[in-house]
């Protein structure tokens, strides 16, 4: 385990010290809360033009817009976070050195997994002061809140598993952050396609939908089978992360 | 450290054969040979990098493949490029090292300290890697390799790219590190390889061909022996050929190359003779004979670099595996 931690204050050091961890604070939390001001925007709308005696529902006008805006704009940020943590260890040439180090690959990976997941919780916590502010004026369920963040955190890290999996297997970081990219946005429009098909070719196709997966936490809705989804995808591509790295060694 | 029956095959290209070897504390063994030997190979494989096709290496009695965790907590790697994080200083690197290689926390301030001074790297404890020179960053390879005392250091290449005066203070601390550890080192040059080993491995083509002190391979190879000699002559002009000439005739004495110095009556004479041969007995007779005088006389030794052309070209030791 001490490989595990040492590797892990290591990664977040050399995070804090390079330009990803800013840009990605400073894109998150600019474009985060300037969707909470188009929401809060949207939602005076919505009040005003509501009949007399109707109160219009904070989380589904304001939080689940936000919060669903925010996710797809992780699934394009995410990818900064993962693309260096191997790739850039190989271009550098201290990956071959790592692995002379008493740990296991699985510590290797999982450390690093960690510490991205470690910043992206980060920038996640910084944004309950929208729900912190609405609460000044009441109206905000927690419980579905809590819901809410449940389930970003759970596709975040899917996503993030998807980034050290190219991580591992790209030469390049740059290549790395381009395969995610495309892959998270693949899985998180082919719901929208899915509404065209045939029934049964849409039944897959949301199935595999990250946002049709993430859509019923955003609504309060903690099923475990799309929790266990999000964990699925996150298990199977750490595991072909670790693959990865005992086949080099076998090579 | 031992290592077993080493195969490592790529497909169907077969990189090791039957490496077989074992190096002892205090003991420094070279590996050389050119190109595509399966040096680097095997020294990946010693460091766990890869894994071999069959056969196996040991460090403190750990297998390298089933118990890599114990055998890497013995292990010091130095790579030929000295791999570094720009973002880090030499001391937030080195506490890295200390921490990932199982240096327990109380000790890890103090083991830092010690390699900081021990690899004379003190005054830059605190710079940002990435603005060290490469003969400062060389050593701070060399700090992290040994931060975790090991029994086994491995090095690759330990002082290419240093200019003469830090390669010669990086053979020294090299010898320093020999008290207390095994060495394995991969090398081109034949002064570190000179200096530095106690064995040399000569690997051909994914095998050892050869292993023996450098002072065993030299007389192996020494099929015959040289000496350089200056001589004055007095009296007429000598040509090479009259050099030739009266010195083939002497007992002992294979071949003779002769040019005249600056002074044209001093003459430089490389003798090439058997093994063994006595110039006082053979050489000073027939000097007198011809009353020339023998201004210098010395024995010119085979020097590595030339059993390594030897080798590769296939010459066969005396007495030879």
């Amino acid at each position: 385990m001490q490989f595990f931690w040492a590797l892990y204050r290591k990664e977040l050091r050399i995070l804090a010290s390079s330009w990803i961890l800013y840009v990605f604070f400073a894109l998150f939390l600019f474009f985060s809360g300037w969707f909470y001001y188009q929401g809060i925007l949207s939602y005076s709308a919505w009040s005003i033009q509501a009949p007399a005696g109707t109160v219009v529902n904070v989380q589904q006008h304001l939080f689940v817009p936000l919060y669903s805006n925010m996710m797809f704009f992780l699934v394009l940020l995410l990818p900064i976070l993962t693309m260096r943590l191997v790739a850039e260890e190989r271009r550098q040439g201290t990956y071959p050195l790592l692995v002379t180090y008493p740990g296991s690959p699985l510590a290797l990976l999982g450390s690093k997994y960690l510490s991205a997941f470690t910043v992206f919780l980060g920038g996640l916590l910084l944004t309950c002061i929208y729900p912190l502010i609405t609460s000044l004026w009441g109206g905000v369920e927690w419980p579905l809140l809590f819901s809410t963040y449940l389930g970003i955190m759970l596709c975040g890290a899917a996503i993030l598993a998807i980034g050290l999996f190219f991580s591992t297997l790209a030469e390049h970081y740059l290549v790395a952050a381009l395969l995610t990219e495309t892959v998270s946005l693949f899985f998180w429009l082919i719901g929208w396609v899915a509404d065209y098909l045939p029934d049964r070719f849409s039944r897959i196709l949301f199935g595999v939908s990250f946002y049709h997966r993430l859509r019923p936490f955003l609504l309060g809705v903690v099923d475990t089978d799309d929790a266990l989804f999000f964990l699925n995808v996150a298990c199977t591509l750490l595991i072909l992360g670790y693959y990865l790295i005992c086949r080099e060694q076998r090579s | 450290m031992v290592v077993e029956r080493v195969c490592k095959r790529f497909g169907s290209s077969e990189v090791l054969k039957n490496v077989s070897f074992r190096v002892e504390k205090g003991e420094v063994v070279t590996l050389l040979g050119p190109n595509g030997a399966g040096k680097s190979t095997l020294m990946r494989i010693l460091t766990g990098i890869l894994l071999p096709t069959a056969g196996a290496v040991w460090i403190e009695g750990h297998r390298m493949d089933r118990e890599p965790l114990l055998a890497k907590r013995h292990l010091g790697y130095l790579p030929e490029q000295t791999p570094f994080y720009p973002e880090l200083t030499v001391r937030e690197y080195l506490h890295f090292v200390a921490a990932a290689k199982g240096v327990s926390p109380a000790r890890q301030k103090e083991k830092v300290q010690e390699v900081l001074r021990r690899c004379d790297i003190e005054e830059f404890g605190n710079r940002r890697m990435g603005i060290l020179s490469k003969g400062t960053l060389r050593r701070v390879g060399i700090a992290q390799a040994i931060v975790n005392d090991p029994s086994v250091l491995v090095l690759d290449e330990p002082t290419s790219g240093l200019d003469p005066s830090q390669a010669s203070s990086f053979r020294d601390l090299i010898l320093e590190l020999k008290k207390q550890t095994a060495i394995v080192l991969s090398t081109h040059l034949m002064i570190d390889a000179s200096e530095l080993s106690d064995r040399v491995l000569f690997m051909h083509k994914g095998r050892i061909l050869l292993e023996d002190t450098v002072e065993g391979l030299k007389k192996r190879f020494a099929e015959r022996d040289v000496y350089r000699v200056k001589i004055r002559i007095k009296g007429d002009m000598e040509t090479e050929a009259s050099f030739r000439e009266v010195l083939g005739e002497v007992e002992g004495i294979l071949e003779v190359d002769a040019s005249p110095s600056s002074d044209p009556h001093t003459w430089q004479v490389t003798v090439f003779t058997q093994p063994g041969w006595n110039p006082t007995v053979g050489l000073l007779p027939t000097l007198t004979s011809r009353n020339w005088d023998l201004l210098e006389l010395h024995q010119k030794t085979m020097d590595l670099e030339e059993v390594f052309g030897e080798i590769t070209r296939g010459a066969q030791p005396k007495g030879g595996q």
